[in-house]
């Protein structure tokens, strides 16, 4: 069975592209378009491997999701990295204090974005 | 407050704010374009950013003229003037001549740069219109050409699986195999066929041999009875000799004599006969010897090695095919798998329509903001509800909060404060 990672971003084509790399690799890829339906699937459906989440995305942004999901029962320890063109510092640590366990600037190489997904996700 | 008053505010921000839609138009191409994925670009998207491009230069112009103006330089500009179409499609138009200094002229001064104001509102609107349609359009051929990434990427996949569950790698070897097994049989028949015929061969050979020793054995005999004869004449002789000494009782004791001796004559002759077919009986039993193991036995060992190295040239011919099929399936796989790792950096470079959309909704949101300033500043003919209105530069430095990369950022400093200090990106990738 495929480990699943979930990709959260309202941007249609990053979607596409992530789903498109990731399927690619073999990973099973959950979407959601917004932070809301992210933290909806999480609450209710199973529990992927990874988050992969954009930060700016409407009503709630990524910092924010990550923060609520940090509260559900056993996703204290779930693998959730930022993936966002904003680099700024403060962000960065922002996210961190929310639980974001890395950050990554758009655009990646999708080398570079399977790596890191390996390096974080048993078996990956 | 007057109009030319309130201008006072335009004339250092907005040349600013235009150069920096310029350069945000422009950093938005050159950002899609640095993707790599310039030639993958449609059509209609492309044109639209050039045609963006063509309104940030009109732009820059018109905002290099109110500067101008605003510095109480008019007179730069020569009497008439044509001004091209902006992208929305307005007319052509023609300004008046330039404006002689003085009170009045000052009141002219003021309607001649809102009139120039006037300008910057249809234009602003061409930049957003343009930035809406080309990050629209940009979406659109990024969709499309993942899409096409995924049907070429199924149909590569598709082949594969075609080769993989077809097995006819698998095919083509166990064809060859049993072509192999059957010319190892064959060969082996040859060879058990080879083994018996050098047997029977032997044994022809032994056969003959043994002939030829009855032959000698026989020759000997010949030779005995030869000797016998001879014998047997010394003794009729030495008989009629003694028939001759006894006279007349001993006359038919010669004619037994002389018979005795005409028979050992006989039988010399026919075992002299004998001897001689003998003789030539052997001469054929060695030819024989001599044919059947020093030409035939050589000429068939020939012709059956002859045939034994065409079946194994044969099966290293069938070796042969089987490697080159190997290889063939392996630069396949090796290839298709190349292919697979560009598909994914393919896909994966789609990232640069996200990066591009989002600087050009900071364009739209910049010339939102100077247009709605704009705005205010036309209805403002008395200068009241500008006056109660926060500052443009309030408005800019706000902008800059919801900046989402550093570029845009760095544009911005650019633009507004003239400062070359740049953010930097820092670390593309940090694992905390």
């Amino acid at each position: 069975m495929s480990t699943t990672i979930m990709i959260v971003d309202d941007s249609p084509t990053m979607l596409m592209s992530l789903e498109g790399v990731l399927s690619k690799a073999g990973f099973a890829v959950a979407q959601a378009k917004s932070g809301e339906e992210a933290l909806a699937k999480l609450r209710t459906g199973p529990k992927p491997a990874m988050v992969i989440t954009d930060l700016n995305m409407g009503a709630m942004n990524g910092i924010e999701l990550i923060r609520s999901v940090r509260k559900l029962p056993g996703h204290q320890f779930m693998p959730m990295v930022m993936l966002s063109t904003e680099s700024q510092q403060d962000k960065r640590i922002e996210a961190k204090s929310a639980g974001a366990t890395g950050w990554i600037v758009k655009p990646v190489e999708p080398a570079m974005l399977l790596q890191v997904i390996r390096q974080l996700v048993p078996g990956g | 407050m007057t109009v030319a008053a309130l201008l006072d505010r335009p004339h250092t921000i907005i040349p600013a704010v235009l150069g920096s839609l310029a350069a945000a138009a422009a950093g938005a191409l050159v950002g899609g374009t640095s993707a790599g994925l310039g030639l993958l670009m449609a059509a209609s998207a492309t044109a639209s950013l050039v045609a963006a491009l063509g309104t940030a230069h009109l732009v820059e112009r018109i905002g290099s003229r109110a500067a101008a103006a605003a510095d109480g330089m008019p007179t730069a500009r020569p009497a008439t003037e044509t001004i091209p179409p902006t992208a929305a499609g307005d007319a052509p138009r023609t300004e008046g001549p330039s404006i002689a200094p003085g009170d009045d002229a000052g009141r002219s001064h003021a309607a001649a740069i809102a009139e120039e104001v006037r300008l910057y509102r249809p234009a602003l609107q061409a930049i957003r219109r343009e930035a809406t349609e080309v990050s629209g359009d940009t979406e659109q051929a990024a969709i499309s050409i993942i899409e096409r990434l995924k049907t070429v990427d199924r149909e590569i996949e598709g082949l594969l699986s075609f080769l993989n569950t077809s097995n006819s790698n698998e095919k083509v070897i166990e064809i060859i195999a049993r072509t192999e097994r059957s010319l190892a049989a064959n060969r082996s028949l040859l060879d058990e066929f080879l083994a018996h015929r050098m047997a029977d061969i032997e044994e022809s050979r032994e056969r003959l041999v043994g002939i030829e020793g009855m032959t000698d054995e026989v020759a000997s005999a010949v030779q005995d009875i030869r000797t016998i004869a001879r014998q047997t004449n010394v003794l009729a002789l030495n008989a009629t000799i003694e028939a001759v000494r006894a006279g007349d009782a001993g006359r038919g004791f010669a004619v037994v004599a002389k018979e005795v001796k005409d028979l050992s004559h006989q039988s010399d002759a026919s075992a002299a006969r004998i001897d001689q077919r003998l003789v030539k009986l052997r001469d054929v039993v060695s030819a024989s010897i001599s044919i059947l193991v020093e030409s035939r036995t050589e000429q068939e060992r020939q012709a059956l090695d002859t045939i034994s190295r065409s079946i194994s040239g044969l099966a290293e011919n069938l070796e042969c095919l089987v490697t080159h099929q190997r290889e063939v399936l392996t630069k396949v796989l090796d290839e298709s798998g190349r292919i697979s790792d560009t598909i994914i950096a393919l896909v994966g470079s789609i990232q640069f329509q996200d990066c591009t959309r989002q600087r050009l909704q900071q364009v739209t949101r910049l010339a939102d903001v100077v247009d709605e300033h704009l705005e205010i500043l036309e209805r403002s003919e008395d200068g009241s509800a500008f006056a109660a209105e926060t500052s443009i530069r309030t408005k800019l430095d706000a902008l800059m909060a919801g900046y989402v990369m550093a570029s845009q950022r760095n544009i911005h400093r650019t633009a507004f404060d003239g400062t070359a200090a740049q953010e930097d990106v820092g670390a593309r990738i940090e694992l905390f």
